[in-house]
């Protein structure tokens, strides 16, 4: 746009716009900024009126989330011997003792295992299916494509109930394996579109060049195309990542104890005397902080697996 | 067994039966049972390109009937029977809908999922596009869409826990940690509250009402050109009454909020205001979605050929009528794939409800409505009768967006 352009917004249009963009944007991040900040509120300074934007930062949120304590009488303090750690020496003002680990870490744990579980799965089968309706003449390849693409847009909670039923005959409820061939077989629709995309890009004529020079179909997919499509399925891993990462509804519905995900888990995190905010608000930032990055970082290929490339820029 | 070690069998088992599946049968094809020799040898080629395609989709097509195919099935058939005491299911009939029809919670419900259908969408679409035009006219466009785009980035329970919080209620005369009460309460009877709280939504529900009388007049006004399609007449017509009924439901909401008193300096739970909390609730999900609106028809703004924005200043056009008549138009297809898209997550729309009021309050929607007959109530058969009005309602956008993407490839 050169200078004189005439479509070019004047000075007070820029002005106008630039105020509501600020006005909207900070909307938009407060909430954010909050609970981020609230993760490092200390109990009695989340709860102040009026609320404290400044304050003197405390651990006390992520050591709540981690460890269970229980509340003693001054008396019982004074039998205990010193606290060794800062973490102790934190919870001890409190007139609490840690007595042990709590839930966070297996729930957290369990997230990453179900989340690179499954995606490591639909990656796999989504590769080799979206290689095959690249590269070979499929009958009714088109049906098929469009029955997987319908499966992603079903709302999934509907499917919940036969599921549920199959997942107790088979014994996979709450278990790590029956979550993640649950999460698979949802991000599978997302994964081979957009690996389709992704491998429709690569030119046919340098696996005809390999065929020609005597390897096979199999060596010539895992020998020529992976390796060219490495950026694209390390971009559909991230998608399908963030799904299981993210993903609440089947979590709720067919996990309680051992298999369960962060997500249920956060909201529950109850401290001594109600809903414990620096800790929840602790274990939300853990959670969140990945996926933002990733997020943000991968914003436009994002946006062609949200509308399955139907806005290609 | 060590957890660590396990972890690793597991990963080894994992990685290598896939590998070897794959491996494995491509062998048993090119080595086995079709050899490439011999005297049909050309055959035994044909033979095995055509079963190889099957080779690579059968485990994703078999992953997907199992678990997304089959069950919807299999819900409509659990919505139609009952189920035993002494275990099995018998015919039913239509008698779980009938039953389900009979409840209010369902109809508040469908009466919840409604609105979600019709304010998210259309205040994230709104917003998108209002902030895709105003980032692209200012120096600091990219930082601030960066900005807006964050909330995408959150999983729906994280936002709701993160809203929860802004919500937050404690009782009076105690301190309160929600961001909403302590703006709340900084309000008073004076001029300033007057112009925030009523003037201000006052004039945005005026522009609403406008826009929608516009469109209905918009619709309207080419209807004679339209010869003999009374398809398209009916359509066009409906959408019309529509959109002058919506006017007018807004318009007649305007005096009541300039005279009505409000509860100044008491904390509110908002999420046990009747009806409005609906809107605290909706708004999440527009905080989260006017990001992902706004990236896309930002992309679209920017492919509008400028010569069309330049002939329209040359002839005069103000601001006003060049976004709406000359650029509105022109992205008017990238407009309803975000609008459709955003109908799909509204929809699915569970995690939020569920964690932030668990459809109490008159805040039930479908999706949670079902998880409530199912795990509370352990009646199944009704259940699935709601999860099959779900799949109803989403069926004609899926088969449109559907239709429109094979449209597209060919």
């Amino acid at each position: 746009m050169s200078a004189f352009s005439i479509t070019e917004p004047t000075r007070r249009q820029k002005w106008i716009a630039g105020i509501l963009v600020a006005l909207y944007a900070l909307i938009t991040v407060m909430p954010l900024v909050w609970i981020v900040m609230t993760g490092f509120k200390t109990g009695p300074d989340s709860i102040a009126y009026p609320p404290k934007v400044v304050f003197s930062p405390s651990l006390e949120g992520y050591v709540n989330l981690f460890t269970t304590q229980t509340r003693l009488t001054p008396e019982q303090i004074e039998t205990l011997p010193p606290p060794e750690t800062w973490y102790d020496r934190l919870v001890r003002e409190r007139e609490k003792t840690i007595v042990g680990p709590s839930r966070f870490g297996q729930r957290f744990l369990n997230s990453v295992v179900i989340g690179f579980g499954s995606t490591f799965l639909s990656v796999f089968l989504g590769t080799l299916a979206a290689y095959a309706f690249s590269r070979f003449k499929v009958p009714l390849k088109d049906d098929l494509l469009f029955f997987i693409l319908s499966t992603r847009m079903m709302p999934p909670i509907a499917a919940a109930i036969p599921i549920f039923l199959m997942f107790r005959t088979l014994g996979l409820s709450d278990t790590r394996l029956g979550m993640i061939l649950l999460y698979t077989a949802v991000n599978l629709s997302l994964a081979v579109w957009l690996l389709k995309g992704f491998i429709d890009e690569i030119p046919r004529e340098y696996e005809e060049a390999a065929l020609i020079d005597g390897y096979t179909r199999f060596q010539a997919f895992y020998k020529v195309v992976l390796p060219q499509a490495a950026t694209g399925i390390a971009s559909t891993a991230i998608f399908c990542l963030i799904f299981a990462w993210n993903e609440y509804a089947f979590a709720v519905l067919l996990t309680s104890g051992n298999a369960q995900t962060a997500p249920p888990f956060i909201p529950t995190i109850i401290g001594v005397g109600g809903l414990d905010w620096p800790a929840v608000a602790a274990g939300a930032t853990l959670f969140l902080l990945p996926v933002m990055i990733f997020t943000i970082v991968l914003r436009k290929h994002l946006l062609r697996g949200i509308t399955f490339g139907a806005v290609r820029k | 067994m060590n957890p660590a070690l396990q972890a690793i069998v597991t990963i080894f088992i994992g990685v290598g039966g896939c590998v070897g599946y794959f491996w494995l049968s491509n062998q048993l094809l090119d080595k086995v049972l079709f050899p490439p020799r011999g005297p049909s040898a050309g055959r035994n080629i044909n033979r095995a390109n055509m079963i190889r395609p099957w080779l690579f989709l059968l485990p994703a097509l078999a992953a997907l009937g199992l678990y997304l195919a089959y069950p919807v099935v299999e819900t409509l058939r659990l919505s139609l029977s009952e189920r035993l005491p002494e275990g099995g299911y018998t015919w039913v009939g239509l008698e779980n809908y009938r039953q389900m029809a009979a409840e209010p919670k369902f109809w508040e419900a469908m009466r919840n999922n409604m609105l979600w259908l019709i304010v998210v969408p259309a205040a994230s679409t709104g917003f998108g596009l209002l902030a895709a035009q105003l980032t692209d006219r200012i120096g600091w466009g990219n930082i601030a869409k960066s900005l807006i785009f964050m909330p995408m980035a959150i999983s729906f329970v994280g936002a709701a826990v993160i809203w929860k919080l802004v919500y937050d209620t404690r009782p009076a005369g105690q301190e309160q940690i929600g961001v909403l009460n302590a703006v709340w309460l900084t309000f008073d009877e004076g001029p300033v509250s007057f112009i925030v709280l009523k003037l201000l939504p006052a004039l945005v529900l005026l522009i609403c009402s406008a826009l929608l009388v516009w469109g209905a007049w918009l619709l309207l006004r080419t209807v004679p050109a339209l010869h003999a399609r009374p398809g398209a007449l009916a359509l066009r017509g409906g959408l019309a009454l529509a959109a002058l009924w919506l006017g007018w439901a807004l318009l007649s909401t305007i005096p009541p909020l300039l005279s009505a008193r409000l509860p100044f300096g008491q904390p509110r739970t908002w999420l046990t205001i009747p009806f409005w909390n609906n809107f605290f609730l909706m708004a999440v999900l527009v905080w989260i979605q006017t990001g992902f609106a706004m990236v896309i028809l930002s992309a679209a703004l920017r492919g509008i050929p400028e010569e069309t924005v330049e002939a329209a200043i040359v002839d005069g056009a103000n601001p006003f009528q060049i976004f709406f008549r000359i650029k509105v138009p022109q992205i008017a297809g990238t407009i309803v794939v975000v609008w459709t898209t955003i109908t799909i997550v509204v929809l699915k729309v569970f995690d939020i409800v569920f964690a932030m009021t668990n459809g109490q309050w008159q805040t039930q929607v479908l999706a949670n409505y079902m998880y409530d007959k199912l795990f509370r109530t352990g009646d199944w058969g009704v259940g699935s009768a709601a999860a099959m009005v779900l799949m109803a309602l989403v069926t004609p956008i899926l088969v449109w967006n559907v239709w429109n993407a094979r449209r597209e490839m060919r």
